[in-house]
């Protein structure tokens, strides 16, 4: 490519143009009501071509399907020589996987929302089933506007920008809303768990509590202490960031940021999962994983047959 | 900040063009560029083009003589249908004409006047295929650490509703907007424009100055 001459046509998965694109499908989704079955569908469009600008922010090499090296070559601007040749990108539900990868804030709650929203979609397209028709906008709209407002944080575009100044003020105060009714609901769970567990009698709560500690004890996870019956249980995360690692005389030691995801515990059963519901309970906060393994099983993970194989044997078979 | 061009360069920088009686008349046009910058040269071609005044029926229907002929072209951004305009762009003198002006208009101040986060929003599309394709380009686009300013009344047109909207206020405001004319005079009378940030145009050529030849090269950045 010569670099003194700029590009007529963008490359068809740049990031601006493909961010200028999902504009035109916002605006299209906008033409309809909310309760339109057409908003919701329009919305899913725009939303797939969001997240694949997101992606392409970083680098147009990582919508690239890798499973020919002539779309990587492409990817990287180059016209590969080979006749018929055809752009193919990894399908939406990778690219939303490297995205609750490399974003802290697109955390799973929204990748999951969005993995449904571009599926039903599909669905759409693909079938004879129409999904968007009986969607409530309150089901959905709010984790749309979230998910578009986290993916495009990288363009330094925010929803004023992608939605105009009146529907992106709709948008804030229904992010807001569905925080506070996110929170209202985890604190009626947790109010009721708490009831039901301190009516337990005291040896019942005591077994379950010895009970709950042996299992969390066999699992991963972060311990916490449950907001129900104040008694140690766990909380899933998963990874923002790269893990560290330090060597601390012959050992490793791996520490990893995690955003929570799930909260679990046996003894009362409260579950909470999503970082709205636990931010709501007081336990969004990001946590650390420590992991302690020996440097030579580390360096020297050993042979990779795991005896899968027979014995080396060149003798000839005659 | 200097240069050796009697502050051409950190003029432009600053305000979006800047004009320069007899620059630098010994030395080429295409010395001058490669003194300035770095000239784009198309498929490998010269990066210095010449133009001339030509009516509708001489010149190609793909270029602004063949769509405007000897009369005003409108005020506008070159390549403004591409997804990459370039940069800067620096016309010199080579037959002088005192009657044509050659114009240009800053557009950040009518920008500004109707929201830049409007115009990212106005989307717009080339009136034919560029290289075989249609692209969205939006009237304002954040470009690396810049910004794309594009206008052209004639090779783009809106493609959203937004685009509708804000291309005709845009169109409305550039009525108001204060145009700064010059002439290419003198052989090596030179003007360096900024084609992100500036608009440009240029007066009906009369009968008497069909004579008039301009060099034009096209640069991807200035020395700094």
């Amino acid at each position: 490519m010569n670099k003194a001459t700029p590009a007529a046509t963008p490359h068809v998965w740049n990031d601006v143009a493909l961010l200028s694109k999902a504009r035109r499908y916002v605006e299209q989704m906008q033409a309809y009501d909310h309760a339109d079955w057409q908003f919701a569908f329009w919305s899913s469009l725009a939303l797939e071509l969001i997240a694949r600008a997101s992606l392409a922010r970083i680098s147009a090499v990582l919508l690239a399907d890798t499973s020919e090296w002539t779309q990587l070559y492409f990817a990287l601007g180059h016209t590969p020589t080979i006749q018929k040749f055809i752009p193919k990108s990894i399908g939406i539900s990778e690219v939303l996987t490297r995205l609750q990868a490399i974003n802290q804030a697109f955390e799973k709650e929204l990748r999951d929302f969005c993995s449904i929203h571009t599926g039903m979609r599909n669905a759409e397209l693909h079938s004879a089933d129409v999904p968007f028709e009986d969607l409530k906008a309150s089901t959905w709209l709010w984790k749309f506007y979230r998910s578009c407002e986290v993916l495009l944080a990288s363009f330094n575009v925010d929803l004023k920008g992608l939605l105009g100044p009146a529907e992106a003020e709709i948008a804030k105060q229904q992010i807001n809303a569905a925080k506070d009714e996110a929170a209202k609901a985890v604190l009626g769970s947790i109010k009721s768990f708490k009831e039901v567990w301190l009516a337990k009698p005291e040896k019942e709560r005591k077994k379950l509590t010895q009970k709950s500690q042996a299992w969390a004890s066999r699992q991963k996870g972060h311990i916490v202490d449950c907001p129900a019956c104040s008694c140690e249980a766990l909380l899933d995360g998963v990874p923002i960031a790269a893990p560290k690692k330090m060597l601390k005389e012959d050992m490793i030691v791996e520490t990893q940021s995690m955003a929570p995801s799930q909260f679990q515990y046996i003894a009362c059963g409260l579950k909470m999962t999503g970082l709205s519901q636990l931010s709501a309970a007081g336990l969004g906060s990001p946590f650390k994983t420590t992991a302690t393994y020996n440097a030579a099983s580390h360096f020297y993970p050993g042979d990779d047959d795991d005896g899968r194989y027979e014995d080396d044997n060149n003798e000839p078979v005659y | 900040m200097t240069d050796d061009l009697g502050g051409l360069i950190s003029a432009v920088l600053a305000k979006g063009f800047a004009f320069r009686e007899e620059l630098s008349a010994a030395a080429s046009t295409e010395e001058l560029a490669h003194a300035l910058g770095e000239p784009i040269a198309f498929s490998g071609n010269s990066p210095v083009h010449t133009l001339t005044p030509k009516s509708t029926i001489e010149a190609s229907s793909n270029t602004y003589s063949g769509n405007y002929g000897l009369g005003e072209f409108p005020l506008h951004t070159d390549m403004a249908n591409w997804h990459e305009p370039p940069r800067y762009l620096m016309l010199r003198c080579v037959v002088g004409s005192r009657d044509v002006a050659t114009t240009v208009v800053d557009l950040e101040p009518v920008a500004k006047s109707i929201g830049i986060e409007n115009l990212t929003r106005a989307l717009m599309k080339p009136r034919r295929r560029v290289a075989g394709r249609i692209g969205i380009l939006p009237l304002a686009q954040p470009f690396h650490d810049g910004m794309i300013f594009r206008w052209d009344q004639r090779y783009l047109q809106p493609a959203s509703r937004a685009g509708e909207v804000y291309a005709r206020e845009f169109s409305e405001r550039l009525r108001e907007a204060t145009i700064i004319p010059f002439a290419l005079a003198q052989p090596g009378d030179t003007v360096v424009i900024d084609n992100w940030k500036m608009l440009h145009g240029r007066a009906a050529v009369p009968e008497s100055n069909h004579s008039r030849r301009i060099e034009r090269v096209y640069l991807r950045t200035l020395r700094q």
